[in-house]
C-alpha cells in the first residue's frame, strides 16, 4: 500500500524524495527522470509487459528489476543508466521491434511515437537482423477509430485504460502469444464512449483516430494547453496546431482535474470551429435581408441604435450566457450597467445558475458549490441527483469509476436513462422530478435517527417551520413522489447515517425534469440535519451544463448581482463600482431573461443584446423567446454561428469560440482555469469583450482590455463567493406527485456525444450520433409496432417533431431519448417549461 | 520399497471411499483435526516436504506465509492443471486414489484455516474431473467434508473448477485469474498469492502430488517421511518416464535415485538397438541432459547442481534416432503456442525462436542462427518476465543449442538459402504473423 509519508532514496547517487510504497516508475517520472516505457501509465495497474523500464538496484548487488513492478523504499539505491541497464533495455527493444510494421516515414505518429523515440534512444537497430512480417489487415469498420494490428506491440495499455480508468471495457486483447491482438469485446464494430483514451495512450499508432491523420508531422506542431469549454468540468486540453489550424486534441498528463482522461466531446468536437455554418464576417439587415457588412458598418449601426434608444428613453436589455469567459461576462455587464446605463443583464435560463443562485445561494448563503472534485473521490458516500454524469459530465464519471475500484459506493438517483457505461449499481430510478421528494424523505429519516443537539442546526433560520411542514407530509407519500420503494430508501438512509462525509452532486442541464434549485436547497438541508453541513469533505457540488456558470455569476452577469456577488439593488455597492468604473452604475435589480423577453414582446425594449445564446432556437417555449426577439426594436446577436435568433437579428457580430478564446473560466469545483488561444478564428474574429469594448469606445467610454482588465477583474472578484455560512431552511410545499404518466417520458437531457447546441456543428460527432433519432427500449418499440430505422412522430400535446426510431436495449422501459437540440428541430421544441417532465406519444409516420 | 502414493494401483475398486477407509484413509485428516492448525504446519515443515509442481518450494513454509491475523476467508487451491509435456503423475493419482487427494486438500485447508478449497483441473481431464466430483460426493455423505466435519467444528467445501486448455493456467497466479473468470494472465508478484490470492484473499496453491503426500505425513509422522530420500529432498517421488524406454510409465521411487536407476531399473532400459542420447529430467521446461549425465541424482538439489531441474519429474528419454534440432523446434512450437502474450520477451522470443528453428529444419539455416537463438533465449530468461514461462521455453532450447552444437552445424552446413523476395512485405495469408525469411 502507498504510504503517506515521504522517504528519501538514491537515484544514480542523487537523493530523491517520493511517497513510500509508491510506484517506482511513477516516482522517477515525477522527478523528471526519463525511464523508457511502453506499457505503463499511472492511471492503471502495472503489468510489466514491455520490460523496458529496467533499472539496477545498487543496494541489491546490482540486480536488474522493472521499475514499474517496484515500490519506493526508504534508502533504496537505484541506477537508471548503467551499461547493464542500457544493454537489457536495448535487447528487450530488439525483440519487440520486429513485430512492429516500420512504416515510420508515412505513419501519422512519425515524430510522436514512443517506440520510435526508444529506438533512437537505445539504438536497438544495432541488435541483429530484422525479420520481415506479413501484414494483418487494418480494422477499418469501426467508427472514428482505426486499428492497425501490424503496428501493435501488444502492450495492453488500451485494454487496461478502457476497463480500469474509464469503466467501459469495450476492447480487449485476445489470443495468446504473438497472435495477441486487440478486438472489441462485443465482437461487433466498436461501440463505446469514444473517449479516445486508447488512441491517446497507444505508444505506437496501432490505434488512431481518423480525424487525427493530418499529414503535419509532430515536430511542426505547436502544443498549447487550454481549458475545455464542453461542460463545467474544466478538463485540460493539449491542443496541437499548425499555423493556427487545429491538428488534434490530446489529454494533458496528470492534469487537474481530469488526469488526462478526456471525453468524446472534449477530444473530437473541435472540427466545429471550421464547420460550414461558421460566421466569418458581420451581418446586417438591409432591405429585410441579412447581408454581409464590414465591422465598421455593423458596429456603427449598433452604436447608432443604442444612441437612438437612449434618446427615445427606450430600455436596453442584454442576455449573455454561462458559456462566456469571466472577462467577457464582466465586460458585458459593465458595458450594460455603466455605458448603456441599463441594469437588465442576465445569463439566460441556465439551470446551473438557477441551482447556484436560487438553491445554494438561498440555502447555504453562497451561490457556489461547497465541495470540490477531490472531495468526490474522498467522501464516504456520494449521492448524485438528477442525471447520469456519464452522459453530461464524463470526467466526474471517471472519478466514480476510480471510487468503485476501491469499493466505495455512489448512489445515483435520476429519472432519465443511464449512459453507455451502464453502471447500474447504486442507481435509483426515481420518478421524473422526484429527486426533491427523495431528499425530503432522507431528511425526515435523518431527523428520526438523530438525537437533536441544540446549536447543531436546530437553531438555523426556518428550521422549526421546515420541520413542522415536513413532518406533516406522509412518509409513504414522499416515497411515492420519489418513485422509490421505502425499503430501498431506508438502505440509502442507513449508509448516509453511517458515513462520516457526504458529497451531494446536483447535475444540471436542459431536459432534466425537476427544479434544480429546489434539489440543491434540499441537499443543503439534508446535510444540515445529518450534521454534515460545512464539515470538510461534505457539501453540495452543482455541475453546471455550460462552462462557466460559476464564473459569469462572479463577474456580475446576473440581474441582482454586481461583480464579486455584490448587491445590484444596494446603492453603496453600486457606488463603489461607479467609483472604479468612472461612470454611474444603473440601479438594479434588472430584468431577468424571462422578464426581458416579455417586455420585448410587449414592445418595451429598444435594443436587445444576445451573446452566446440562441433563445429562439433552444429555449423552452414558455419563455416566449421568439415573441421577444421579434418584438424588440433592434436586436444585436454576438455568436459564432447563424443561430435561429441571429436570423431574426438586425446586426450579427461573429466572435471567436471554443479553442480560439482566451480568458478565465471557473469550473464547477470553483477553481479558475485558463483558456488560451490555440486555433486562429476564421477571419481573425474578435472575442465578445473586444466587440463590446469597441462599442463602448464608439459611445465615448473606455473599458480596459488585456492585462489591465485581468487586474481589474481580479480586484472586482475579491475573495470569491465567500465562506459557507450555515444552512437556511426553506419552505416545504405539499408534495404533488407527478400524475400517472400519459405516454412515455421524454429524456432530452444532455447526452454523451451531444450535450449542448454546439456539438451540432461537429461533423465528427454527428458521424457518431446523427441527432435525428428517438431511442426507445425494445419493449416499447415492440408495443408500439415500431421498427428500427423508420421515421416516427414524437407528439406532446399540440406539438410534434419527426425523428428516426432507434431501438436501443440500453434504454429503460417507459423512456424515450431524444436530444433537446436536434438537426431539423430538436425535442426541446416539445417543452413549455424545462422543469416539467414531458410525456410523449410516438406515432407511426403516415 | 513400499508403495505410498501409488499403493492403490492394481487394487480392485480402489476409488471407492470404503476401499480407501479400509486402507487407513482419512485418518490423517482425523489426526490433523485433533491437532492445532499450527501444529499441522509444523509437522509438514519437519517432514521437509517440497512442492511437487516443479519449483520444489518447501510446502510448510509456503503455508506459513498466509497472514495469521487475516480477518476474511482464505482459500486453498489444488493445482491439477497438469499440462507440462511429459508429465502424467497427477492424473495417475486421481485415477487410482482420488480420496488421497481430497484428504490432502482437507489437511492443507485445515492447516491454513481455509473453509473453501478449489481443485483447478486441466480442461481435457474430463474423466478425472468426474472422478473427483464423485469422490467429493462420497466424502460429503460420509461426513469428511461439509459443515462441522466429524464433530470437530471445522467446515470445508471442495469445488472442482475445470480449466479451458491453457498451459499458462498451471502457473499459480494465472490459475487464480482463471478461477476468477478472467483471462489466464499471470500476475505481478509481489503480492504473492499467500497474501493476495483468489478474489483478493490469502490463497495457497499446491500440486496434487504434494497434497497426496500429506495424509501419509500425518499418519506415519514427519520423521518417517524425512527418512525417505536424502536430506532436504525427502519422501517418495513419482517419475513419469516417456520416450524411448522399454517400459514407459509412472514409477514411485524414493527421492535421490539416479536417472540411470530409473531408466535401467523399472523402465527396462533403452529400446533394443539404440543408445541413450539425451533426456529431459523434469518435463520439457527443464534444460536437457546428455547421456553422459545419466548418473545425476533425480532430486531437487542434485538436478540444480547439474544445471537443470527436477521440475515435475517428467523424464523424457531420447535415443540416438532423435534429431535434436527437430526436438528444439518441437518444443518451440509448444511454447510459442502457449505463451500468454502478456509480456514481450516471452511472447516475441518464443515466436522468433520457433521461426528460426523451423527454418533450420526446413533446410534454410544460417551460420548466425545458433547465436541468435541463444540471444533470444537470454532475453527471455533474465527473471524479468512476469512468470516463469520465459524460462520454461528459453532454458531447454538454449541448453539444446549449447549441448548439441554439432547437430546445428550439420543442418546449417547442408542448408540452402531462402530465395529472396522482391517485395519486403509479404501478403497477409490469414495466419499469425511470423518471422518468415
Amino acid at each position: 500500500m502507498t504510504g503517506t509519508h515521504l522517504v528519501v532514496f538514491l537515484v544514480d547517487g542523487r537523493p530523491v524524495e517520493a511517497r513510500e510504497g509508491s510506484n517506482l516508475l511513477d516516482a522517477l517520472q515525477a522527478c523528471g527522470i526519463r525511464i523508457p516505457r511502453l506499457c505503463h501509465d499511472p492511471r492503471v495497474a502495472p503489468t510489466g509487459s514491455c520490460g523496458l523500464c529496467v533499472v539496477s538496484r545498487r543496494d541489491h548487488d546490482d540486480e536488474l528489476v522493472l521499475a514499474c513492478e517496484s515500490r519506493v523504499e526508504a534508502g533504496m539505491e537505484v541506477d537508471t543508466s548503467t551499461p547493464a541497464v542500457a544493454a537489457a533495455r536495448a535487447r528487450r527493444l530488439a525483440v519487440l521491434l520486429p513485430t512492429h510494421a516500420l512504416e515510420c516515414p508515412t505513419c501519422e505518429r512519425h515524430g510522436d511515437c514512443r517506440l520510435e523515440d526508444l529506438v533512437h534512444l537505445l539504438g536497438a537497430l544495432d541488435h541483429g537482423p530484422m525479420p520481415l512480417l506479413p501484414r494483418p489487415p487494418r480494422e477499418e469498420s469501426w467508427p472514428l477509430i482505426v486499428h492497425n494490428p501490424a503496428r501493435c506491440v501488444a502492450c495492453g495499455l488500451c485494454e487496461r485504460l478502457c476497463a480500469e480508468a474509464m469503466g467501459v471495457g469495450a476492447i480487449e486483447l485476445v489470443e495468446s502469444g504473438s497472435g495477441s491482438r486487440v478486438v472489441t469485446v462485443s465482437g461487433d464494430a466498436l461501440s463505446c464512449e469514444f473517449c479516445g483514451q486508447c488512441v491517446d495512450a497507444c505508444p505506437v499508432a496501432a490505434l488512431a483516430a481518423r480525424p487525427d491523420a493530418t499529414g503535419v508531422p509532430a515536430w511542426q506542431r505547436e502544443v498549447t494547453s487550454t481549458t475545455c469549454s464542453g461542460c463545467s468540468c474544466g478538463c485540460q486540453l493539449g491542443v496541437e496546431s499548425h499555423d493556427g489550424e487545429l491538428i488534434r486534441v490530446r489529454g494533458v498528463d496528470a492534469s487537474d482535474p481530469d488526469c488526462g482522461n478526456l471525453c468524446v466531446r472534449g477530444r473530437y468536437a473541435w472540427d466545429l470551429l471550421r464547420a460550414p455554418g461558421r460566421l466569418a464576417s458581420p451581418l446586417m439587415r438591409r432591405g429585410g435581408r441579412l447581408v454581409e457588412a464590414t465591422w465598421d458598418e455593423a458596429l456603427a449601426a449598433t452604436a447608432q441604435a443604442l444612441r437612438a434608444a437612449r434618446a427615445q428613453r427606450e430600455s436596453v436589455a442584454a442576455i449573455g450566457s454561462s458559456r462566456l469567459t469571466d472577462e467577457d461576462a464582466y465586460v458585458l455587464q459593465r458595458f450594460m450597467r455603466s455605458v448603456v446605463g441599463s441594469p437588465h443583464v442576465d445569463a439566460g435560463p441556465d439551470a446551473g445558475i438557477r441551482a447556484l443562485v436560487d438553491g445554494m445561494g438561498a440555502a447555504a448563503g453562497v451561490p457556489a458549490s461547497t465541495v470540490s472534485f477531490g472531495d468526490l473521490d474522498a467522501a464516504d458516500v456520494v449521492l448524485v441527483l438528477r442525471g447520469d454524469v456519464g452522459r453530461s459530465h464524463p470526467m466526474v464519471k471517471n472519478l466514480f469509476v476510480q471510487r468503485a475500484a476501491r469499493g466505495r459506493r455512489v448512489f445515483e438517483a435520476y429519472a432519465t436513462a443511464g449512459g453507455v457505461t451502464g453502471r447500474r449499481d447504486g442507481h435509483l430510478q426515481v420518478a421524473p422530478g422526484g429527486e426533491e421528494a427523495l431528499l425530503l424523505w432522507l431528511a425526515r429519516d435523518a431527523l428520526r435517527r438523530r438525537a437533536w443537539v441544540p446549536g447543531d442546526g436546530a437553531n438555523r433560520p426556518g428550521f422549526t417551520q421546515w420541520r413542522t411542514a415536513l413532518e406533516a407530509i406522509d412518509e409513504d407519500e414522499l416515497a411515492a413522489a420519489a418513485g422509490v420503494a421505502p425499503a430501498t430508501l431506508r438502505e440509502v438512509g442507513d449508509d448516509l447515517a453511517a458515513s462520516a462525509s457526504l458529497a451531494i452532486v446536483v447535475v444540471t442541464g436542459r431536459g432534466i425534469p425537476g427544479d434544480e434549485a429546489a434539489v440543491a436547497r434540499r441537499a443543503c438541508e439534508l446535510l444540515a440535519v445529518l450534521g454534515r453541513a460545512g464539515r470538510p469533505g461534505s457539501g453540495v457540488l452543482v455541475l453546471g451544463a455550460k462552462t462557466n456558470a460559476q464564473g459569469v455569476l462572479a463577474a456580475g452577469l446576473h440581474p441582482r448581482m454586481l461583480p464579486g456577488f455584490r448587491d445590484a439593488a444596494a446603492a453603496s455597492d453600486r457606488a463603489s463600482c461607479a467609483l472604479r468604473w468612472g461612470r454611474s452604475v444603473a440601479a438594479g435589480p434588472g430584468w431577468s431573461h424571462r422578464e426581458a423577453m416579455l417586455r420585448a414582446a410587449a414592445g418595451e425594449v429598444g435594443v436587445l443584446f444576445v451573446a452566446g445564446q440562441d433563445p429562439v432556437g433552444t429555449w423552452p417555449r414558455g419563455l416566449k423567446a421568439r415573441d421577444g426577439v421579434e418584438g424588440a426594436r433592434f436586436v444585436v446577436v454576438l455568436d459564432s454561428f447563424l443561430t435561429e435568433t441571429a436570423r431574426l437579428a438586425d446586426v450579427v457580430l461573429p466572435v471567436a469560440t471554443g479553442l480560439e478564446r482566451e480568458g478565465d473560466v471557473t469550473s464547477a469545483d470553483g477553481v479558475r482555469r485558463t483558456m488560451r488561444r490555440c486555433v486562429r478564428p476564421p477571419g481573425d474574429l474578435p472575442s465578445d469583450r473586444q466587440v463590446l469594448v469597441e462599442l463602448a469606445r464608439r459611445l465615448g467610454t473606455r473599458i480596459p482590455l488585456g492585462e489591465q482588465l485581468a487586474d481589474e477583474l481580479k480586484r472586482e472578484l475579491g475573495n470569491g463567493p465567500g465562506a459557507f455560512g450555515g444552512v437556511t431552511f426553506g419552505a416545504v410545499e405539499p408534495i404533488v406527485p407527478v400524475g400517472s404518466p400519459r405516454g412515455l417520458l421524454l429524456d432530452a437531457a444532455p447526452r454523451l456525444v451531444h450535450a449542448s447546441s454546439m456539438t451540432r456543428h461537429s461533423a465528427t460527432l454527428l458521424g457518431l450520433r446523427p441527432l435525428v433519432s428517438v431511442r426507445l427500449s425494445t419493449h416499447d418499440a415492440r408495443a408500439l409496432g415500431l421498427e428500427d430505422g423508420e421515421t416516427a412522430r414524437v407528439v406532446a400535446g399540440s406539438r410534434e417533431v419527426l425523428r428516426r426510431v432507434v431501438v436501443d436495449p440500453a434504454v429503460p422501459r417507459g423512456i424515450v431519448v431524444s436530444g433537446w437540440y436536434g438537426v431539423g428541430g430538436g425535442a426541446g421544441a416539445l417543452y413549455v417549461d424545462d422543469a416539467l417532465p414531458v410525456f410523449v406519444e410516438i406515432r407511426k409516420s403516415p | 520399497m513400499e508403495s505410498v502414493l501409488l499403493r492403490a494401483r492394481g487394487v480392485p475398486n480402489s476409488r471407492s471411499i470404503d476401499t480407501y477407509l479400509a486402507a487407513g484413509g482419512w485418518s490423517g485428516f482425523a489426526k490433523a483435526l485433533s491437532m492445532t492448525p499450527d501444529a499441522v504446519v509444523q509437522e509438514t515443515i519437519e517432514s521437509e516436504l517440497r512442492g511437487r509442481g516443479g519449483a520444489g518450494f518447501p510446502t510448510g513454509r509456503k503455508w506459513s506465509f498466509v497472514p495469521k491475523d487475516h480477518p476474511g476467508p482464505r482459500y486453498l487451491i489444488c493445482n491439477a492443471d497438469e499440462s507440462e509435456p511429459g508429465t502424467f503423475k497427477d492424473r495417475e493419482i486421481i485415477e487410482h486414489d482420488p480420496h488421497m487427494v481430497l484428504e490432502g486438500i482437507a489437511i492443507a485447508s485445515y492447516a491454513i484455516r481455509s473453509n473453501t478449497a478449489y481443485i483447478y483441473i486441466r480442461g481435457e481431464f474430463v474423466r478425472w474431473a468426474a472422478l473427483l466430483e464423485d469422490a467429493i460426493g462420497e466424502a460429503h455423505r460420509q461426513g469428511w467434508l461439509g459443515r462441522n466435519v466429524k464433530g470437530s467444528g471445522y467446515d470445508l467445501d471442495i469445488w472442482v473448477h475445470r480449466g479451458a486448455g491453457a498451459y499458462i493456467c498451471g502457473e499459480e497466479t494465472a490459475l487464480i485469474e482463471s478461477i476468477e473468470g478472467k483471462r489466464g494472465f499471470p500476475r505481478l508478484k509481489p503480492p504473492f498469492p499467500a497474501v493476495v490470492g483468489v478474489f483478493g484473499k490469502p490463497t495457497v496453491v499446491n500440486n496434487v502430488e504434494t497434497l497426496a503426500c500429506l495424509p501419509h505425513i500425518l499418519t506415519k509422522g514427519a520423521k518417517w517421511f524425512a527418512s525417505i530420500g536424502r536430506p532436504k529432498n525427502t519422501g517418495t517421488k513419482l517419475y513419469c518416464v516417456s520416450g524411448h524406454v522399454k517400459r514407459p510409465g509412472v514409477y514411485e521411487l524414493p527421492m535421490g535415485v539416479t536417472f540411470r536407476e530409473i531408466i535401467e531399473g523399472p523402465c527396462g532400459g533403452i529400446r533394443e538397438g539404440h543408445t541413450l542420447k539425451a533426456f529431459f529430467p523434469g518435463g520439457s521446461s527443464a534444460p536437457v541432459m546428455r547421456a553422459s549425465e545419466v548418473d545425476v541424482r533425480a532430486d531437487f538439489d542434485a538436478c540444480a547442481e547439474a544445471g537443470t531441474m527436477l521440475g515435475s519429474g517428467g523424464v523424457i528419454v531420447l535415443d540416438d534416432s532423435v534429431d535434436m534440432v527437430e526436438t528444439a523446434a518441437n518444443l518451440a512450437h509448444f511454447y510459442a503456442h502457449e505463451s500468454c502474450g502478456q509480456c514481450t520477451p516471452c511472447r516475441e522470443g518464443s515466436d522468433w525462436a520457433r521461426d528460426i528453428l523451423d527454418r533450420i529444419v526446413a533446410g534454410h539455416g544460417r551460420p548466425a542462427d545458433p547465436e541468435t537463438l541463444l540471444r533470444i533465449c537470454r532475453f527471455a530468461s533474465q527473471g524479468m518476465t512476469i512468470c516463469p514461462l520465459g524460462d520454461a521455453f528459453s532454458l531447454p532450447i538454449s541448453s539444446i543449442v549449447k549441448k548439441f552444437p554439432e547437430e546445428f552445424e550439420r543442418h546449417i552446413r547442408a542448408a540452402s538459402t531462402v530465395p529472396q523476395k522482391k517485395l519486403p512485405v509479404l501478403p497477409w495469408a490469414g495466419s499469425r504473423p511470423g518471422f518468415g525469411s
